[in-house]
């Protein structure tokens, strides 16, 4: 039953459904797209396969060593290595090699997974496809578990990513709560032990705002990191309690925040880490900003105010997402009228996104903090959403449900930052091309209509195909697991909710 | 030859006998032939086999002009590396292999970079005829299903 939706309560194949997503996943992908960007694309695409037919060959590849053949292709962009996965079973082998990923991770520093949403019924299919060769040397800095066996956890039935910072990932499965730091170019698993209660007495407290504040070198290598998680309080107070978990020593310890205001935290959405501070939102248009490494105390900073405050309050902080992106943070909300459901709603409807860019200057003066959001880029521009045609199932109404019937769908995304692509690393399907992370380029678009429209022109979508198998990286869904693109970052804020 | 010149000259032999005296530091660019004087198991001259001599010419330019231009700008060497890699488009095989087997890392940077770009946005279709040399029919008979299935658009 879907609560509310009375427009998208026609479920077609309603009677396969059991509503707690054992088993069925869908594809969907979502589209930044605009009409007048998908001709030429097929212009494209049309024009290379006319070429294909001349039989000269060009360079020969074949007769070249392998090592030489992994020089060249260790050049290539993302999108290009995924496609390049199909040319035969020799070079399928070596891209998916675990050899191949690690020398590309080393050579391209500057790509990071973004998002990761992961939707599978049961942990162990997760577990399955991660941990074999989970044998590589583990960073001298820390020390890495491996999970150990699938049995060991088939019992568990939710698995979460709450938080990725540089790369790594935070996640935590359900019942029992367990810690996962989890390192998915690499597969490496770092399962953190369990946090001690104060008091068994007591009844035992929710804790929510689970973060990670990762510490790197200069070779953009995490030596050391915290996780952070904040006891959830329902009415305001000026003393939050925290649980962090520091690498070195291995431990959970607590810490008794004070604030120099009263606050509430609200009790969806995931904190976000900026400068190296955790920042959770709380209710009244503001973050707490706290420093795990200094202890200084917390810091109370004012949003801007232009924000969609009340709607914020109304759905408690659900359709926000908030993350660092080269230097800035770029804030992502769904506009109201579309908020009958928990994301979108998933049809071919267009749907409506705010979207804003917070450039923060002199961070560190809490004084003047106030005044120096500068807005880079706000508006609102359309979403379309897409099926792959592969699905021939309706599932519009399937995969994307109200919070209380169980897991949104996810997937992870790679943004590959020099080409500018975001990939889906699951499949390899290319979520957006030329997307945007140069601030040059935020600043040339109006917030007017023909900005929005030329922005999303650029922003069109490649159509890709899927591959069967995984892609360059971790393989955390069924085959047919459901793709959002960035957009549908909104939706997973619904997830990291304990 | 003075002695002089004799302790920074390098003398080597390609495959098919011709000699090239170079100076030191610019044979030391490969990184087989460094070992090869740090370990003193070189005499004056150095064997350079699989190497024919119109590949070790080019070669021994490019580093020369590496070495020469180590102070000059970045954006010079680059464009004389664009040039010289399209020069040598039709022995780019010999001199990818060379600079492979020799360990030139600059040359071999330079190189794969080119081939990168050759390939680069290429459907899955060209670089299996124009760069693996797969013929029309094989991949028809051997692959024509999963072609079908590849190549679909989503669209």
């Amino acid at each position: 039953m879907h609560s509310g939706g009375s427009t998208h309560s026609t479920n077609p194949d309603g009677g396969g459904d059991d509503g707690n997503g054992g088993g069925d996943c869908r594809q969907l992908t979502l589209c930044l797209t605009s009409n007048n960007s998908l001709p030429s694309q097929t212009e494209v695409s049309s024009g290379n396969s006319q070429s294909d037919d001349q039989q000269v060959v060009v360079f020969d590849l074949s007769s070249l060593p392998e090592g030489l053949l992994q020089e060249i292709l260790v050049r290539l962009s993302l999108k290009s290595l995924f496609s390049f996965k199909r040319v035969s079973s020799e070079w399928k082998s070596m891209i998916s090699s675990r050899f191949f990923s690690r020398l590309y991770a080393s050579r391209k520093l500057n790509f990071r997974i973004m998002y990761r949403y992961v939707y599978v019924s049961y942990f162990w299919e997760i577990v399955d496809r991660l941990n074999h060769e989970s044998h590589a040397c583990p960073p001298e800095s820390f020390s890495v578990l491996y999970l150990s066996n699938t049995r060991e956890y088939s019992f568990g039935h939710q698995f979460k990513v709450l938080a990725v910072s540089k790369g790594l990932l935070l996640c935590c499965m359900l019942a029992p709560l367990t810690y996962y730091i989890c390192d998915p170019v690499t597969k490496e698993w770092v399962t953190l032990p369990r946090p001690d209660y104060r008091s068994i007495t007591r009844r035992r407290p929710t804790y929510v705002g689970e973060g990670f504040v990762p510490l790197a070198n200069e070779d953009n290598l995490v030596t050391s990191y915290k996780v952070i998680r904040i006891e959830w309080h329902s009415t305001e107070s000026d003393d939050l309690q925290l649980q962090t978990f520091y690498s070195e020593t291995g431990e959970w310890s607590d810490y008794n925040l004070s604030c120099p205001q009263r606050v509430k935290l609200f009790k969806c959405g995931s904190p976000f880490v900026f400068n190296g501070a955790m920042h959770w939102f709380a209710y009244g248009n503001r973050v707490v900003a706290f420093d795990p490494y200094k202890f200084e105390g917390c810091r109370l900073i004012d949003l801007p105010n232009y924000r969609d405050i009340e709607s914020e309050n109304q759905y408690n902080g659900s359709y926000r997402l908030c993350e660092e992106c080269q230097g800035k943070l770029r804030y992502f909300e769904a506009a109201p009228d579309i908020a009958e459901y928990i994301c979108f709603r998933v049809s071919d409807e267009d749907v409506c996104l705010h979207y804003c860019v917070f450039s923060i200057s002199a961070y560190g003066d809490p004084e003047t903090i106030q005044r120096n959001f500068t807005t880079l880029y706000s508006g609102c521009f359309l979403y379309r959403m897409r099926r792959p045609n592969c699905l021939n199932r309706n599932i519009s109404t399937r995969s994307m449900r109200p919070p209380s019937r169980g897991p949104l769908p996810m997937t992870v995304v790679v943004f590959d930052h020099s080409a500018r692509d975001i990939v889906c690393s699951e499949c390899s399907l290319m979520l957006e091309s030329y997307s945007i992370d140069e601030t040059s380029e935020w600043r040339t678009f109006a917030p007017d209509g023909g900005g929005v429209r030329s922005f999303c022109r650029r922003h069109s979508v490649l159509g890709v195909r899927l591959l069967t198998d995984g892609g360059l990286f971790t393989v955390f869904s069924k085959p047919n697991g459901v793709i959002s693109n960035s957009s549908g970052c909104v939706s997973v804020l619904r997830k990291r909710r304990i | 030859m003075s002695s002089s010149l004799e302790k920074n000259m390098l003398i080597l032999r390609s495959s098919d006998g011709e000699e090239f005296i170079v100076p030191e530091v610019v044979a030391v660019m490969s990184k087989a032939i460094k070992n090869m004087v740090e370990d003193e198991c070189a005499s004056n001259t150095i064997p350079v086999p699989n190497v024919d001599a119109n590949i070790l010419a080019m070669v021994i330019e490019f580093c020369k002009k590496h070495d020469e231009s180590e102070a000059e700008a970045a954006s010079d060497l680059k464009t004389f590396d664009s040039e010289f890699v399209n020069r040598g488009q039709e022995a780019l095989y010999d001199l990818i292999t060379a600079a492979n087997f020799r360990d030139v890392k600059e040359l071999l940077d330079a190189l794969c970079q080119n081939v990168a770009e050759m390939i680069k946005g290429k459907s899955v279709h060209h670089i299996r005829i124009q760069f693996l040399g797969y013929q029309l029919f094989e991949i028809l008979t051997s692959n024509f299903i999963w072609n079908i299935w590849c190549d679909r658009d989503f669209d």
